[in-house]
């Protein structure tokens, strides 16, 4: 897990998005797409979670470049979420989450070995995942296969609640 | 005879497999052989005689195969195969072990004279797991990317992500109903062909190739020894490679080279 601090300006120049500092102060989260084929598009194997995220939140909001935002169900190799810029006190919510889901994954990864244990095409998922604190600035990027995906998140999450 | 005699001759056979003295071993197996005909009308008789030759049979295509030529002595051991599975179909209590005689019998027929490639006019045709493997397309899967512009909710209709009204979660269930979502204006991109697929399932089973095209791996003298004498084209890459070919079935083996198993 990589972070790094970064003003919300910044991110957006990253992103190539335009988000007003009004919108991300009156929403508890605010989702980026990615933008694939000159399009904003949220990953289908992610709309529960997006789901879970955005009930939970109480205010959220879906940032677009342009036009409507899409879905898009392709990994290329691995699964990518939106990019969620969020408030602190959210972040426990959206990791844990992400942790089940990412479990969920791995699960369903090892029985189906089990199951074909030949099966040369069985991989573990790769995940990408990023995150942005407003109130800290702080940007984080997670990417590698699922069971470190999940370790790094638990491990994250034992050491915030340990300083809090 | 005795049943009880019997067993002992089939006993001895078995220890003279095991010290290599196949020629005394054959007599032993044959003698216990024309004992059980005599009694092949009862239910238990026939079934002895019918497990004892699948078992002097496959002792037979392990040990007795010298000097002959290579097409006799595949049709010996496929004969062997067959009739292994024939007595295993009787269903006695020697079932699993005549199924995994034959098993065994499938893996050293693979690794002593190869598999027939199945051939038309035209092509042939390549069923096994392991060349298929071996040419490229095998570590090959599909994956099929898509878009689309809504996930509509099956319990309310709305976007089930975008439109803020929709309070339901896909996957959970709700007055009994499980909450899925059913996309709309979707789009099929494109379709990789990757080692890492969305649907590991995916990949290729068979592989149809042009004679012509296919001959070119061969030299010109086994083709042409290959017409001359109505032989057929033999693949023998587990020979060559040392692979050990287990996950081919018995009935993968026979359906592969465009045989029957019974």
């Amino acid at each position: 897990m990589i972070s790094k601090t970064l003003s919300l300006q910044a991110l957006c120049a990253q992103e190539s998005i335009t988000i007003s500092p009004a919108v991300v102060a009156a929403n508890n989260v605010v989702i980026v797409p990615k933008r694939i084929d000159g399009k904003d598009r949220l990953n289908s194997d992610f709309i529960p979670l997006i789901k879970q995220i955005r009930l939970k939140a109480g205010t959220s909001y879906i940032a677009k470049r342009d036009g409507e935002v899409g879905y898009y169900d392709f990994r290329g190799g691995e699964y990518e979420l939106p990019l969620f810029i969020l408030k602190d006190v959210l972040l426990p919510i959206l990791l844990g989450i992400l942790a089940n889901r990412i479990d969920k994954m791995l699960f369903e990864y090892q029985e189906s070995k089990k199951e074909d244990p030949d099966n040369k095409h069985l991989h573990e998922p790769e995940i990408k995942a990023r995150w942005y604190i407003t109130e800290t600035q702080e940007y984080f990027e997670l990417q590698g296969p699922a069971s470190e995906a999940s370790v790094s998140i638990k491990a994250y999450l034992k050491e915030r609640s340990r300083k809090s | 005879m005795m049943g009880r005699d019997i067993g002992q001759i089939i006993a001895e056979a078995r220890s003279l497999v095991k010290q290599q003295c196949v020629c005394d071993a054959e007599s032993k197996y044959l003698s216990a052989i024309s004992e059980l005909e005599k009694n092949k009308d009862s239910v238990n008789g026939s079934r002895e005689l019918w497990t004892t030759r699948a078992e002097y049979l496959w002792f037979r295509s392990q040990f007795l195969t010298n000097g002959e030529s290579l097409e006799k002595s595949r049709q010996r051991k496929l004969e062997s195969i067959r009739l292994l599975w024939k007595s295993a179909g009787l269903r006695g209590r020697f079932e699993s072990e005549l199924r995994a005689k034959a098993k065994d019998l499938v893996k050293m027929t693979i690794l002593a004279v190869g598999c027939i490639i199945r051939e038309d006019e035209s092509h042939v045709h390549i069923e096994c797991p392991i060349r298929i493997r071996s040419v490229g397309a095998g570590q090959f899967g599909f994956s099929i990317a898509c878009f689309f512009e809504k996930a509509t909710c099956s319990i309310c209709g709305r976007d089930v992500v975008k439109d803020v009204e929709c309070a339901h979660i896909p996957g959970e269930q709700y007055d009994g109903k499980q909450c899925h979502t059913k996309p709309e204006n979707l789009r099929i991109d494109h379709v990789a062909l990757t080692t890492n697929p969305k649907d590991p399932k995916t990949g290729f089973t068979a592989l149809s190739i042009p004679k012509n095209e296919f001959y070119s791996n061969f030299s010109e003298d086994q083709i042409r020894r290959k017409s001359k004498f109505g032989l057929p084209l033999v693949c023998s890459l587990c020979m060559k490679e040392e692979i050990d070919p287990t996950e081919i079935s018995v009935e993968k083996f026979f359906q592969m080279q465009g045989l029957e198993l019974e």
